[in-house]
């Protein structure tokens, strides 16, 4: 099963602030781990180096850690992933 | 307008209700800020909550929480490519009270909880972001949330908020996560009838297995797979070191379908539908990691204190968490009815941690993290242990030779230190 149909199964109640930012200056020096730590797959490689959208994220905190370029809050009250059986 | 109360907990997981409820029902004025749209909203396990703990809070929990299956069977497996060695510790006084551990789900397990602390007379209230603390002369006198009201006072704050705990940070008592102090978890909820588990985990009706395994699917990653049963679904997942993700280039998702891709694992989820997929970070740093648990007018709690412990068998967090929140519960009631609520007042905390369950556990196995972090545990036991029991039930070709023989070839090129060490450091830190 592919991982985007799980991520369907996920419950979000999306915040229309993204409550993570990422400084894409320090990507240059990276060797490009959040492709592969972040398990809602929110990183992606472009052309112009990595993208990145917040609106599936699991708010799990591993680019919080990892990732040096990471500004990372919480979404507004009740929004963000919204688990139905956890 | 600022609203005042005795004790103010960040976070209503099973640290932060536990706060709660102890200080509630000491008569306690509580208010418990939550940041899910619901109680259970943001939290996730693989799980079992073992009772010991629980049972203290609320004697007759077995009556009324929303428990899943009270776990009969803990499984160990060892796996290499379709090989298994299961190792059943079975165990069918944990059908009767008082138990061991129950497999839960989190909403309906963490939502039952904060009932039971509303009902002591607890206040909780959810869609609440706290983003920052009030600090008077060094001391912590509130919390800054995303309310109406803006301002909370409190004598004491109880953070309770869980392993991305911002505010423990600010308020000075713990620094960054280290990368390899942290696992990440990924679990999917697939859907089964009862009955259909009960038959493949060969269960009696409503009995409960856990099984943690190691192998080859890991690709030399430190982690493990888990599966256990629920009532109706099967939880089943991986922890994994992210930073090892990154080194491998390989996703936790790609880890988790290697292990349902193991024939052992793969009958028992077969035919299910999926109905949930998540992840959440674990702290596993362990004993060394523990930041500081206390200062001026606050308390840290459960993952947010990184009170996990790993012992290769079993993640334990929930039961910490209870245990660390009924501690932090107790400082608090105790420093504000001296009317000292300062680092001096409230260091009873770390005393009373200092002999709970939760502490002691961290102790024991504080060796763990290190062991847990050799690949060869991971890969090559697993595979060493299935080659040596394959050698016991095949017959090749050529004359058949003593086990013995067979063995000391299998264990040649092994290096024999290796072994022996890992052997002593395993006793020693299990």
């Amino acid at each position: 099963m592919d991982r985007v149909d799980k991520l369907l199964q996920v419950r979000h109640v999306v915040d229309l602030n993204p409550h993570i930012q990422i400084d894409t200056a320090c990507c240059a020096a990276c060797d490009d781990r959040c492709l592969w730590f972040c398990p809602a797959g929110c990183f992606e490689a472009g052309p112009e180096g990595i993208a990145f959208q917040y609106e599936g994220c699991l708010e799990c905190g591993s680019c919080r850690v990892l990732c040096p370029g990471v500004s990372w809050d919480y979404p507004a009250g009740g929004r963000g992933v919204t688990f139905r059986f956890g | 307008m600022t609203e005042t109360c005795d004790v103010l907990v960040v976070g209503a997981g099973p640290a932060g209700t536990a706060a709660a409820l102890t200080a509630a029902r000491a008569g306690l004025n509580v208010v418990v800020l939550e940041r899910g749209e619901y109680v259970g909203a943001k939290n996730l396990t693989g799980g079992m909550v073992l009772t010991r703990v629980l049972a203290d809070l609320i004697p007759d929990y077995a009556d009324r929480a929303p428990l899943e299956r009270p776990v009969e069977h803990q499984r160990v497996m060892l796996t290499d490519g379709p090989r298994a060695l299961t190792l059943d510790i079975g165990n069918a006084t944990f059908l009767d009270p008082p138990h061991n551990g129950f497999t839960v789900l989190r909403r309906a397990f963490d939502a039952w909880l904060a009932d039971e602390a509303r009902a002591a007379g607890a206040v909780i209230v959810t869609g609440a972001v706290v983003d920052d603390l009030i600090l008077e002369r060094g001391q912590v006198v509130g919390v800054r949330a995303r309310l109406p009201e803006g301002e909370l006072r409190a004598s004491v704050v109880v953070l309770a908020d869980g392993v991305n705990s911002l505010l423990a940070q600010r308020a000075g008592l713990r620094r960054e996560h280290r990368p390899h102090d942290v696992s990440l978890g990924v679990k999917e909820l697939w859907r089964l009838p009862a009955a259909v588990i009960d038959q493949r985990c060969g269960l009696r009706r409503g009995a409960g297995a856990a099984y943690a395994v190691i192998g080859d699917f890991l690709q030399g990653i430190p982690g493990g797979g888990f599966l256990y049963t629920n009532k109706d679904s099967l939880s089943v997942g991986v922890v994994v070191s992210p930073l090892d993700l990154a080194r491998r280039q390989v996703t936790a998702d790609q880890v988790l379908e290697g292990f349902k891709r193991i024939p052992e694992i793969a009958r028992l989820t077969e035919g299910g539908q999926l109905v949930e997929y998540g992840a959440h970070l674990v702290p596993e740093g362990g004993y060394a990691a523990l930041p500081q648990l206390s200062g001026g007018g606050v308390l840290v709690a459960g993952d947010a204190a990184g009170l996990v412990v790993n012992t290769g068998l079993l993640l334990m967090g929930m039961n910490l968490a209870l245990d660390s929140g009924r501690c932090a519960g107790q400082a608090a009631v105790a420093a504000i009815r001296r009317h000292d609520s300062s680092a001096a007042g409230l260091a009873d905390y770390e005393r009373r941690l200092g002999q709970s369950v939760a502490l002691t556990a961290m102790r024991a196995h504080r060796r763990a993290p290190a062991l847990l972090r050799r690949e060869r545990l991971f890969v090559t036991y697993p595979r060493l242990v299935n080659d040596l029991l394959a050698d016991l039930v095949t017959v090749g070709a050529g004359p058949k030779q003593p086990f013995w023989r067979l063995a000391r070839r299998r264990l040649r090129g092994k290096d024999a230190l290796d072994l022996a060490q890992d052997a002593f450091r395993g006793a020693r830190s299990l």
